[in-house]
Parts: structure tokens; C-alpha cells; sequence
């Protein structure tokens, strides 16, 4: 640089406009929850009510989601869910404010351990119930629409509370921002959309997660090179 | 009398901020060599509490300004980045050892400060939050780095640019160069004889029969007149040189 240290401070500190500070995370956080939940829901509800009314026909997703909030395990399984989703997010927000202590990202580890132990349960009694020969993890489409439906809301708000941040640790926090905005996609899939796709969920949110990173490194990579 | 090591005390040694922390691990024995371990300890205890006051004085202080600077204060603003100067240069001259270097990632950091203010929350201390930012650049600087070095060739000679002589002279030429409006003054200080004789021997290149005939002077006198005049320039331009 041509500029002198000095001169830079000095012309840093000229006409310096007030700015207007981070909020905790455990505000953003709340921010966070009280935009993209209600949508997340709405969303799922919505498409779950297209998607799937020819299929169960019997069955309706608002009729689902009150069945689902009275059985114990689901239940268990949605505060699992929703734990995690609120600790990655809290994570994820203090990872964009330097200076506040990295022991938030160990937060969700418990809750998204259970709810991986859950996921694993439903997988291996599935398993057992319909058999080897039926069992497949092969994406189905079908799920796709609730799946994008449910996800886009959280990934997007967080997306937006995250560039308000400086990213001092950019993998942890996507990481972390990534775990939060499945998480809270997969409370409203799991209440409206009639198999547990939860696990495909997270499944998506990773392909798609890493995708963006791959064009992300390629693309500073490039311009590095042609800078 | 405490130990010397280095040049340095063991107190002094010890009660650097980096290197306090690996002694009081060490449990402050480490340089002791057969002295009574209470008294030393006591020393550095001491020493510590006035490191540790002094230190967390300082954040507060820092603290305040940045409150100040987010509220639109320019002058805090100002105290607080040449306060903070020696530290950040502290931390990114651990990674980078070029100087030119350290004070080009000095001013990114300073500049990441200034756009990432609004990141800063009064209620925490402000050097883990400085620290944070100046490793982060550091360590973007670094990759910079790296990357930019797989990609650079070490040569010993600067390949040409442009066509153009001008834009591949050396710093030698460019000495020369600079002497030209000397010599052109000195050449006006010569007789005329000598003047058309360095003229067309030297600048025009001519043979001395060709300068014979240009001038109507005989082979001799050009001789002669050249001897004379490289001479006197010599004279002049030599002392100018050396400076």
C-alpha cells in the first residue's frame, strides 16, 4: 500500500458515522426463530396439503401434526430436533461476533446426538420391519418439494443474520448455520409430512451445502489466479 | 539477585504475556537454579498482579474508546487505532517476517476493524475481539501468500517489459541518465575546439579522418583537442559521480 499507517488512521477516523451494534445472539437467534419458523411451517403445510392429498387422501397434514404432538416419541424426537436447532443456530450467530468464546459451538452436541440416536432407531426398526430387501436409502422426489419447502425459509433468514456478522471461522459457522436451518426445516417436516424424511433433509441441506462451498473455493481460487 | 538469561531477568523473561503463562505452567521453578523458591515467587506474583492490572486498565480503556467510536466519536476512534498498533503489529509479525509485508496486513486489519466495528459488543473485553480480526487477516494474508508464491519464479536478471530502451535500463543507466544534464553542462565549459572534437569523435561517432574533413582541424589537433577534453571532463564529472 502507498498510504502510510498513520495516514490511514486518520483518514479512518474522518467523519466517522455512528453505527448501529450486533445484537446478542441470543436476541438474532429469537429473530432468527420467530421469522423463519412460522414460514418454515405455513410452507410445509401448504405443500404437504398438494402434494400429498392425492396420496393420503385419508389423511391431512394438519391432522398429522395433531396426531404427532400427542405421541411421546415423536414428541421426544421434535425437542430433539428443535434443541438442536436452537443451539446450532446460537452457535452459529456467536461464531460471526470475533471475540465471543467458541465454547458455543459445542453446544449442540447432545441435542443433535440424540436426534441422530432417534433417526437411527426409526432407520433400524424400519429395517426390520419391511426387511433387506426393501430397505433403501435412495432419494425419493416425492419428498423434495416439503423438503425445499420447509428448509429455504431458516437457511435464508440465517443466511441474512450471518452477513450482518464478520465470519472469523467460516467453516464451523456454515457448518453450524447449515445444522440450525435443517433443523428447524425438519420440525415442520416432521409434523406435516407423513414418512420421517428428516434424514434426507439433512442429507440435502449437506449436498447442497457442499456444492456451494466447492463453486465458493473454486471461484476464489479463480479469482486469486486471475487477480 | 534474579538470574539473567539472555541479557534479560527471569522476571522480566517470565512476566512477558506470551511467555507468562508457559512459566507459571512451569510453576515459576524453571529458572531458578538452586535460589529460595518462596521469595522468587513472590516476585512474580507481584509482577504478575501489575501486568494483570495494567493489562486489564488497558482494555477498559480501549473498551470505552470503541464504545465512543460507535457512537460516531472520530478523535476515540483515532486513539484507539494508534493505541492498538503495537499489538496488532505484535501479532501479524509472529506469521510474517517482512516487514513491508506486516505493515501492507497491518492496514487490512485495521481497515477489517474499521468495516466490522459494528461486530463489537461493549458489554465483552476488547482484545480477544481485536485478536480474533488480526489472526483472521493474518491468516488470509498468509494463504495469499502461499498461493501467490507456487505461482512466482525467483530471477536473478528482470526480464524486459517493453521495447523501449528507457524501460529497461538498470539503475546504473539510470545514474548515467541522470548525469547527462552534467556532462551537458560541463561540454559548454570547453573550449570550441574541444567542444566539436568530443562532438564528432564521441557523440556522432565519426573516425578521425571523417571529423578531419567535418571540421577542417588536422588528425593531430582532433587528437590533441580529445586528449584535452576528456581531460577537463574528467575533472568535472568524475567528483559528481562518486557523490
Amino acid at each position: 500500500m502507498n498510504i502510510s499507517t498513520n495516514d490511514l488512521i486518520a483518514s479512518l477516523s474522518e467523519d466517522l458515522p455512528p453505527v448501529q451494534r450486533l445484537a446478542h445472539p441470543a436476541k438474532r437467534l429469537a429473530k432468527w426463530v420467530l421469522l423463519a419458523f412460522p414460514v418454515s411451517l405455513l410452507l410445509g403445510a401448504l405443500v404437504e396439503q398438494q402434494s400429498f392429498s392425492l396420496v393420503f387422501v385419508e389423511r391431512q397434514s394438519f391432522a398429522l401434526a395433531a396426531e404427532r404432538l400427542t405421541e411421546t416419541r415423536s414428541l421426544l424426537e421434535l425437542a430433539a430436533i428443535l434443541m438442536t436447532a436452537l443451539t446450532a443456530g446460537y452457535a452459529a450467530l456467536c461464531g460471526v461476533q470475533p471475540g465471543r468464546s467458541t465454547k458455543a459451538w459445542m453446544l449442540p452436541i447432545l441435542p443433535f446426538t440424540a436426534w441422530l440416536l432417534m433417526i437411527g432407531e426409526s432407520c433400524f426398526a424400519l429395517f426390520q420391519q419391511i426387511g433387506p430387501e426393501q430397505f433403501s436409502f435412495a432419494p425419493h422426489w416425492t419428498c423434495y418439494p416439503s423438503v425445499v419447502a420447509t428448509g429455504a425459509a431458516p437457511a435464508l433468514v440465517m443466511v441474512i443474520l450471518l452477513k450482518r456478522g464478520m465470519l472469523a471461522s467460516p467453516t464451523v459457522t456454515v457448518g453450524l448455520a447449515v445444522l440450525a436451518a435443517s433443523a428447524l426445516g425438519a420440525v415442520g417436516l416432521r409434523l406435516f409430512h407423513p414418512p420421517d424424511a428428516t434424514a434426507m433433509l439433512l442429507m440435502w441441506q449437506l449436498i447442497a451445502t457442499l456444492t456451494l462451498y466447492g463453486f465458493a473455493t473454486l471461484g476464489s481460487a479463480m479469482k486469486s489466479r486471475f487477480a | 539477585m534474579v538470574p539473567d538469561i539472555g541479557g534479560k531477568s527471569a522476571i522480566g523473561f517470565v512476566c512477558r504475556p506470551s511467555l507468562f503463562r508457559w512459566g507459571t505452567r512451569l510453576g515459576y521453578t524453571v529458572f531458578l537454579s538452586g535460589r529460595p523458591k518462596a521469595q522468587f515467587n513472590k516476585k512474580v506474583c507481584i509482577a504478575k498482579m501489575i501486568n494483570e492490572t495494567e493489562r486489564a486498565q488497558q482494555d477498559r480503556q480501549w473498551s470505552e474508546w470503541m464504545f465512543q467510536a460507535q457512537e460516531g466519536d472520530g478523535a476515540a476512534y483515532q486513539n484507539l487505532l494508534m493505541a492498538v498498533l503495537p499489538l496488532v503489529r505484535a501479532i501479524v509479525s509472529k506469521r510474517i517476517a517482512d516487514p513491508d509485508k506486516t505493515e501492507d496486513i497491518v492496514q487490512e486489519v485495521l481497515m477489517s476493524v474499521h468495516k466490522n466495528r459494528h461486530t463489537y459488543d461493549p458489554s465483552l473485553p476488547f482484545r480477544p475481539w481485536l485478536s480474533t480480526i488480526t489472526q483472521r487477516r493474518t491468516i488470509d494474508a498468509l494463504r495469499k501468500i502461499y498461493r501467490q508464491g507456487e505461482r512466482e519464479t525467483l530471477v536473478d536478471e528482470y526480464p524486459e517489459t517493453f521495447l523501449a530502451d528507457e524501460t529497461n535500463m538498470s539503475p546504473e543507466d539510470d545514474l548515467v541518465f541522470a548525469l547527462g544534464d552534467d556532462l551537458n553542462r560541463a561540454l559548454d565549459t570547453l573550449p570550441a575546439g574541444q567542444r566539436t572534437a568530443v562532438e564528432l569523435l564521441k557523440l556522432r561517432e565519426m573516425s578521425l579522418k571523417e571529423a578531419s574533413e567535418a571540421s577542417g582541424m588536422s588528425v593531430a589537433a582532433l587528437k590533441v583537442a580529445m586528449h584535452r577534453a576528456l581531460k577537463s571532463l574528467r575533472a568535472e564529472m568524475v567528483p559528481k559521480a562518486e557523490l
